[in-house]
């Protein structure tokens, strides 16, 4: 039995249809991120796993209890949240220990507690002052320090670092990460970026429209999306997906360029989807010409918008590439790194 | 050097009409007020003339004023504390999703938008003997009558209830928006911490809504030394002076016993009087107070 479980959760408001047949299994000291666009039910599940809110159906399970109905300070869990949710008129020090106080910990426990969390979120110099006084990373810390010394098992944080500038997000990944390993944390985390959660998580739940589309360690994600969703969402451009079309003389499937028939070797009777990351194409005089419509330099890397046929495709090179190619590319790739997926469902047909 | 000098003058200019309005209708009568209560007030045999404080040392010793004082006093303290308590909590309540909460809260706002003589005449018809509609009640549940306006020990306090009855309504409006400021996650953040309602309101809730306190008392106390309107109808500081208020007694000087330099010097102290009130609000706030 997992320390977390989600079976069959779903939760309407009205019609609106926000997280239907969730059915997830989080082991303790798991870092899992659930990952989805806008408005794909990750909110809601955090919520309901808090218990902001109430399931519509099914239940939710935490240590081998069922919580349907569980206040959610009676849960062991402790919420970080995408505004912070800091209490404007308390100082650093009572914004911190305001679960403390709320239970009634005596003052030198506090103290202890609060000087040793302090300490580990660096905030040592910053007890005194009001959260209108520190800077988005700061108040990111506080309410990361709120959030750790009530030492309860989950921490579920929701978009923590969606406010903080580039570098910031960078750093406060692997602070959140080494926090949650130092401290045994099962922590549930939603974000909307692809590489916050590939770079930080154990698994990755990714979703949409309310229900879970794959779940497992990033590099499955990556090697092996299970659907074109998943294969759009992962990866930066994301996956090139290129229509097939069926030649039934030569009883194979072919991508059209112009009036010409590229065989990709794969026999599929129906119309299929061919997947290739941008990073797994190669330059090669005996690949498909095709046209560059657009150069992105990204300094290490070079990202070129191409017409293969008349398919927008991306495709990631390293940058001193950029000196010999002009207006056009001659690309392959390996076979192996190919994905296949069904055209009419999207489905993962390798 | 030459452009800043130009500065200058725009902005005084765009403030001059501003300024012309202020001291005609303000700075000048109140200086002139201040001036005549050192002055008696003059009539055909005996012109006005310089007197001194003699004004105030009648005043001090002016048994009516020192009641309207005393009077002002308990009806300041009385309706400011219940209509900011009532404010809050009607507040709350309508803040909260109740069904039907529109309509609650036009209940609760209806008071504050009549006019005090007509919410006068509505509470002459609860408070008349008899035929009133408290005394109806009272008479039916076998209680006796009772001339609530007509009586020293009941008047002051039924013009407080109307007071407290009108302002709560008003109140609201401020607290309720400022609840609405509150973002929801601060008290789901409390919750996940295990804390009451009631320990929230205390240590979250309460404290931010402060800047809107110190407003609603000055408000409040304010109101409570200018509007003596439903004196007029209801009770006319009566019965023997056991309703009259500081206004409604510098009133009646200047316009009905037509001594304008004493009602002048009234004027002046009860000027004094708000003056020491707001500043005394305002230094025992402003420790509270967070502004965001
Ligand atoms: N209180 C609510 N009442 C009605 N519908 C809601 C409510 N909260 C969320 N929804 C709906 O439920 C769906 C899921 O919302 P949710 O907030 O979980 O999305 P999300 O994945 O967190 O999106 P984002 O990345 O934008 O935060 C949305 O369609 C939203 O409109
Ligand atoms: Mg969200």
């Amino acid at each position: 039995m997992s320390f977390i479980e989600l079976n069959d959760v779903a939760k309407y408001w009205g019609d609106v249809k926000a997280v239907e047949k969730f059915n997830l299994e989080i082991e303790e000291g798991d870092f899992v991120v659930l990952l989805g666009p806008s408005g794909c039910g990750k909110s809601t599940t955090l919520r309901l796993i808090a218990g902001l809110e109430s399931v519509s159906s099914g239940e939710i399970i935490i240590d081998g209890q069922n919580v349907n109905n569980l206040d959610p300070s009676l849960r062991n869990i402790s919420m970080v949240f995408q505004s912070y949710a800091l209490f404007p008129h308390l100082s650093v020090q009572e914004n911190i220990i305001f679960g403390l106080k709320v239970r009634k910990v005596n003052k030198e426990d506090r103290e202890t507690k609060l000087a040793s969390v302090a300490e580990k979120v660096g905030l040592s110099k910053l007890l005194g002052r009001k959260p209108s006084e520190l800077s988005g990373g700061q108040r990111q810390r506080v309410a990361l320090a709120r959030a750790i010394i009530n030492e309860n098992p989950i921490c579920l944080m929701d978009e923590p670092l969606s406010n903080l500038d580039a570098k910031l997000r960078h750093q406060m990944r692997a602070e959140i990460r080494s926090l949650q390993k130092d401290l045994k944390i099962t922590l549930v985390y939603v974000t909307h970026d692809q590489t916050e959660a590939m770079s930080m998580a154990d698994k990755v739940v990714l979703m949409n429209e309310g229900e879970i589309v794959q779940q497992g360690k990033p590099k499955i994600l990556y090697e092996e999306p299970e659907n074109t969703f998943a294969a759009k969402f992962i990866g930066n451009p994301p996956m090139n997906l290129i229509n097939l079309e069926f030649d039934n003389d030569n009883d194979e499937n072919f991508i059209p360029i112009d009036d010409e028939k590229f065989f990709v070797n794969k026999k599929y009777v129906k119309k299929t989807i061919l997947g290739i990351r941008p990073e797994d194409f190669e330059i090669s005089k005996k690949g498909i010409k095709c046209k560059i419509s657009d150069i992105d330099y990204q300094g290490a890397d070079v990202v070129l918008s191409l017409k293969m046929g008349k398919q927008a495709i991306y495709a990631r090179f390293e940058s001193k590439i950029i000196d010999e190619i002009s207006d056009h590319v001659f690309l392959t790739w390996d076979k192996k790194k190919s994905h296949y997926f069904d055209f009419e469902s999207g489905i993962r047909d390798n | 050097m030459f452009k800043n000098n130009l500065s200058q003058v725009y902005a005084w200019l765009l403030i001059t009409p501003a300024l012309i309005l202020m001291g005609l209708f303000t700075h000048i009568p109140s200086f002139t007020t201040l001036i005549s209560s050192f002055f008696s007030t003059g009539t055909k045999k005996f012109p006005s003339k310089f007197i001194g404080f003699e004004n105030y040392e009648l005043a001090l010793d002016d048994p009516i004023f020192l009641e309207a004082v005393l009077n002002n006093l308990w009806y300041a303290v009385a309706t400011i504390i219940p209509s900011v308590f009532l404010a809050i909590l009607m507040a709350l309540f309508v803040d909260s999703k109740i069904k039907g909460r529109v309509l609650v809260r036009m209940a609760y706002f209806t008071p504050t938008i009549l006019p005090m003589i007509a919410v006068s005449n509505i509470w002459l018809f609860f408070y008349t003997p008899e035929i009133g509609l408290i005394d109806q009640i009272a008479i039916n549940l076998g209680f006796g009558s009772q001339n609530w306006l007509g009586d020293k020990e009941t008047v002051l306090n039924c013009l407080i209830l109307i007071t407290i009855w009108k302002e709560a309504g008003f109140f609201m409006i401020f607290y309720l928006a400022a609840l609405q400021n509150i973002p929801p996650e601060l008290k789901e953040a409390a919750k996940i911490e295990g804390a009451s309602k009631y320990y929230f309101f205390r240590r979250i809730t309460f404290p931010l809504l402060m800047p809107i306190t110190l407003f609603v008392v000055i408000n409040a106390t304010l109101n409570s030394f200018k509007l003596v309107d439903h004196l007029f109808i209801l009770t006319k500081g009566g019965p023997d002076n056991a309703s009259n208020l500081i206004l409604y007694y510098i009133y009646e000087s200047a316009f009905s016993f037509l001594d304008s330099s004493y009602a002048a010097t009234l004027t002046v102290i009860l000027l004094l009087i708000l003056a020491i009130v707001s500043i005394v609000q305002f230094v025992l706030f402003d420790k509270r107070i967070h502004y965001r």
